[in-house]
């Protein structure tokens, strides 16, 4: 497992595109990679109610950046996320990714995009082989780009023991690795993954982290969703809190301590929800 | 709309179905292993039974007092055994006899003195040895019965026909072929449908809401492909798992009833199985949209669901509610009618029955052809729309498949393809359903009274409620002057050619006397007014007919394919929507001559004069031929002469009809040479 875990780091710094900016903790004065303006997204109850999921997120994630969403269960990070990856489309508001409007042209904004989440799942009758071949031909690469694409991929990952096996017989880490081969086969711009690490063991979970911050030095952007602060705090260069479909506050880790006069995201988090509660109360 | 990517995703979803055991053992292991099985195991089984009976005597027991007398009559019977019993009655309820001959009276003392003896044989219907020890009886009785007649007819001196004055006999007239037809085409189209629906039933259930469940649909959806086309590569996938299983039983089946049945026939000369080919592949043929209609309401349903189970119950009752319309045609003297033949499912299973009686016609295929594709078309669109709603695809409440309010559309210049597609399978179910008792009804009244009803009045209505500009989505504009010659250029040519058309669509295929007969009904031109008649056959068809399908139905698939598609594409939906095979290929033809009319001229005037025109005049000619009031007797008797009587225009005419026609497509040309009428979509 730890060789693998090493394979896969190191493989995955030879694999893709060269980064378009070198640019570090979110400082790039290059265009913004994801622009999102006032997201607002809005759910019908059963009973003819409506739930606001997401209330007017404004922000922008630069090339190089990994941006944290940080927030309880049903905060709304999943729905703000599969907004951002145009699986959902807003109520109100806009986004664009790479520069392409979501709303707009959803199909062509996710030709950029590397979705990976907790429900994002692999076909068990399919090997994984086969599994990057459909994805593949659904973002359009030739059938030779595919193959060629997937023995580095399989090289990288060191996936080769089961890379022709069936998703389902596949162990968590090794299928977490198919899904990984899947979201970057295309060599995305930005990489949005809701939760990735949730319910994987330790080894599997630092694989992840490890091929976030890669990513990251490769120039690419992440959006990175979870609700482990040591992870928020480890890895990201912005953190947006977000509570009940509101982003409470964003910035970076240093900045939000200071102006919460915390140290660390747990009590800086728990400060500006209070806050907020006082405020709305 | 990709078709690359559609063809992906069907290839993909048939690979992971076919390696689904639940799939192959629904698509292969009933039709390969059940019904020979079944076949095999029950012929041989009906085979045995059949030959222990026949080879074992019945025992009878006799209910009288006088038993001996009766049991003279049957000593000498082969294969019977008459035996005492104490209790008859629980003797046979036990199975220890096989039949009881129960005699009220004195048997010696009532034949003597020449009364009737009453005798009735008790039996067990449900035991097959009972039923033989009852037709051995009868035989037996029946002889016994001539005997004491002779003797009573000798005693009098009177011959025996005296009292016989009739000779009844039955013979059934049916072959042995039909009355096979009949059993099996009350059996095998409720076996066929059936077996379509669960062909369609794992995958429907497996691509939808079981892709929900184990969280691939996210996966899929993250990808740059459009919904629409994850319906479709998916819908494509169940109805071909739906057809394959459905072909795939309908093979078995024949195989295994041709081997069974003739085996059998060796033994019951009544059995002859012979199916004609020609009503295979009709059935083959209606089979498609059957299987196409079945998918797409299984995929509406089982998408609602948040798992597999939850779709397996949700899909159940609607299989199991699949038996009904599809066993109408066991039910005795259901048959198809212009009713029955747009019920969707029962009207498949009830001309395959017609099929198999050798009662079907090309008319019938035809209509329930149509109507299923129309309601196909319809389910397809409701299973699109459904998915396109992401909180039933994405979250874990079951959505409403159909929230439909005006405000979720936005402004647009043309309707969308999905939107005529609609249209087009309302406006065609209304026909189908409203059209035939309006004209029954109304007659004459009820054929202009349907086009505005059933055509006109949906069109507007849709295109107003899903907000799209009717001057633009109707192509109403007026045409460049030029473009009124070129039309009368065009309708001159082509009424000759449509008349020669006819007249050699009527060589090869006539239409039945009835169904001209019923033509003839409506008509009646000796007593309707021309003026009501050029209302009903050339006004209304001009303007409402135009509307739809030179206005909406145009307008909504122009740019979407090449112009060689679309011109037949609508004429042949123009032809599809007289619901007659008699009427389609000529229909179809004006429909192209009309469309092209429309898509060069960007104005809908233009084939409604030109639909207008040639209405009237065919009209005119009906008339003509008849009352020399409407057509100078010269042409009158031309037409007589020539297409009528002979079949056939003289080559000059038709040349220059085609010469007219050509030129009136080039002044259009010219016409509008390089500049192209088109709208954008909004």
């Amino acid at each position: 497992m730890l060789d693998s875990h090493k394979a896969m780091v190191t493989g995955l710094r030879t694999v893709g595109k060269e980064p378009p900016t070198a640019s570090q903790g979110g400082k790039s004065t290059a265009r913004p990679m994801i622009e999102a303006q006032s997201l607002r997204k809005v759910f019908g109850t059963p009973r003819g109610g409506e739930v606001v999921a997401v209330r007017d997120a404004t922000f922008t994630i630069n090339p190089g950046e990994i941006f944290g969403l940080l927030g309880p269960n049903g905060a709304g990070k999943t729905t703000l996320l599969r907004m951002l990856g145009t699986i959902i489309l807003p109520s109100s508001g806009t986004c664009t990714v790479a520069g392409v409007p979501t709303h707009e042209h959803p199909e062509e904004a996710r030709r950029h995009i590397g979705f990976l989440s907790g429900n994002t799942r692999l076909y068990g009758r399919l090997t994984g082989r086969e599994l990057l071949r459909y994805f593949g031909r659904l973002y359009d690469m030739a059938d030779d780009a595919i193959a060629a694409r997937t023995e580095e991929l399989t090289s990288v990952l060191a996936m080769g023991d089961f890379v022709d096996r069936r998703c389902d017989t596949l162990s968590t880490g090794q299928t977490q690795k198919v899904s990984i081969a899947r979201v970057i086969l295309h060599d995305p711009d930005v990489l949005i993954l809701d939760e990735p690490t949730l319910g994987l063991d330790i080894m599997t979970s630092r694989a992840i982290l490890d091929f976030i911050k890669d990513a990251r030095d490769r120039g690419r952007s992440i959006v990175f969703s979870t609700h482990y602060m040591s992870e928020a705090e480890l890895l990201c260069d912005r953190i947006a809190m977000i509570h009940q479909g509101a982003i409470l506050a964003l910035d970076t880790k240093e900045a939000l301590y200071a102006e919460t006069g915390t140290d660390n995201l747990k009590d800086a988090f728990l400060a500006l929800v209070d806050a907020a509660e006082a405020h709305a109360t | 709309m990709q078709l690359k990517i559609i063809a992906t995703i069907f290839r993909k979803e048939m690979l992971d179905m076919l390696r689904d055991k639940r799939t192959l053992v629904a698509m292969l292991g009933i039709p390969i292993v059940l019904y020979p099985m079944l076949f095999i195991v029950g012929s041989q089984a009906f085979m045995v039974q059949q030959s222990r009976v026949e080879e074992t005597a019945s025992i009878i027991a006799i209910d009288n007092a006088d038993t001996n007398t009766v049991r003279a009559w049957l000593t000498d019977v082969e294969m019977v055994s008459v035996v005492s019993s104490s209790d008859p009655e629980a003797d046979l309820m036990s199975g220890q006899v096989d039949a009881v001959l129960a005699i009220n009276g004195e048997v010696n003392a009532t034949l003597a003195s020449g009364g009737t003896l009453p005798i009735e044989i008790r039996y067990d219907e449900s035991e097959g040895s009972s039923r033989e020890a009852v037709r051995r009886l009868i035989e037996a009785l029946n002889n016994q019965y001539d005997v004491l007649l002779d003797a009573r007819l000798e005693t009098v001196d009177i011959e025996k026909s005296f009292v016989d004055p009739l000779d009844i006999t039955r013979k059934n007239v049916a072959p042995p072929s039909k009355t096979t037809g009949m059993l099996l085409g009350s059996l095998l189209p409720l076996i066929m449908i059936v077996m379509v629906g669960v062909g369609a039933f794992y995958p429907a259930i497996d691509l939808t809401a079981g892709e929900k469940e184990r969280g691939t649909f996210e996966t899929l959806l993250s990808t740059p492909t459009r919904t629409i086309e994850i319906v479709y590569g998916k819908f494509l996938a169940v109805f071909a798992l739906a057809l394959l299983t459905g072909l795939l039983n309908l093979i078995s089946m024949v195989l295994t009833l041709y081997v069974q049945l003739n085996q059998l026939q060796q033994q019951m000369d009544f059995i002859v199985l012979r199916i004609d080919p020609r009503s295979i592949v009709a059935f083959v043929l209606v089979m498609i949209p059957l299987a196409f209609l079945i998918s797409a309401i299984m995929m509406s349903v089982a998408v609602l669901a948040r798992g597999f189970r939850e779709g397996q119950n949700m899909l159940t009752p609607f299989l199991m509610g699949l038996l009904f319309p599809a066993g109408l045609a066991a039910v005795p003297d259901a048959r198809l009618t212009s009713t029955t033949q747009f019920i969707p499912i029962a009207n498949v299973a009830l001309l395959f029955k017609d099929l198999m009686t050798d009662r079907g016609t090309l008319q019938d295929v035809f209509a329930v052809l149509m109507s299923t594709i129309a309601y196909a078309l319809l389910a397809l669109l409701l299973a699109s729309r459904i998915f396109q709603r992401e909180e039933v695809i994405l979250s874990e409440e079951r959505g409403i498949p159909f929230p439909f309010r005006r405000g979720n559309f936005k402004p647009q210049n043309v309707p969308t393809p999905g939107m005529v597609a609609f249209l087009f399978s309302i406006c065609m179910l209304l026909f189908f359903y409203g059209g035939t008792p309006l004209q029954a009804a109304l007659g004459i009244h009820g054929v202009y009274l349907n086009l505005w009803l059933m055509f006109l009045l949906p069109t507007i209505l849709l295109l107003v409620s899903t907000r799209v500009r009717l001057t633009t989505a109707l192509n109403i504009r007026a045409p460049r002057p030029l473009a009124w010659p070129a039309v009368f250029l065009v309708c001159a040519g082509w009424l000759v050619i449509v008349l020669q058309l006819g007249a050699w669509h009527d060589s090869l295929l006539p239409m039945p006397e009835m169904m001209v007969e019923e033509v003839n009904k409506i008509m009646q031109f000796d007593s309707i007014s021309i003026w009501i008649l050029l209302f009903a056959i050339a006004i209304s068809p001009a303007i409402c007919e135009e509307f739809l399908f030179r206005g909406a139905i145009l307008s909504g698939l122009r740019g979407k394919m090449p112009v060689w598609i679309l011109l037949p594409l609508v004429g042949m939906l123009f032809g599809a929507a007289h619901v007659s095979v008699y009427k389609f290929l000529v229909t179809s033809a004006s429909g192209v001559v009309l469309t092209y009319l429309v898509w060069r001229s960007g104005s809908i005037f233009t084939s409604m004069l030109a639909h207008a025109v040639i209405n009237a005049g065919l009209l005119l000619v009906q008339y003509g031929v008849t009352d020399d009031r409407y057509l100078p007797s010269e042409v009158s008797k031309f037409i007589q002469d020539t297409v009528i009587d002979q079949g056939q225009f003289p080559i000059w005419t038709l040349g220059l009809a085609t010469g007219s026609l050509v030129a009136g497509m080039i002044v259009m040309e010219i016409t509008h040479r390089g500049k192209p009428i088109t709208y954008s979509p909004d």
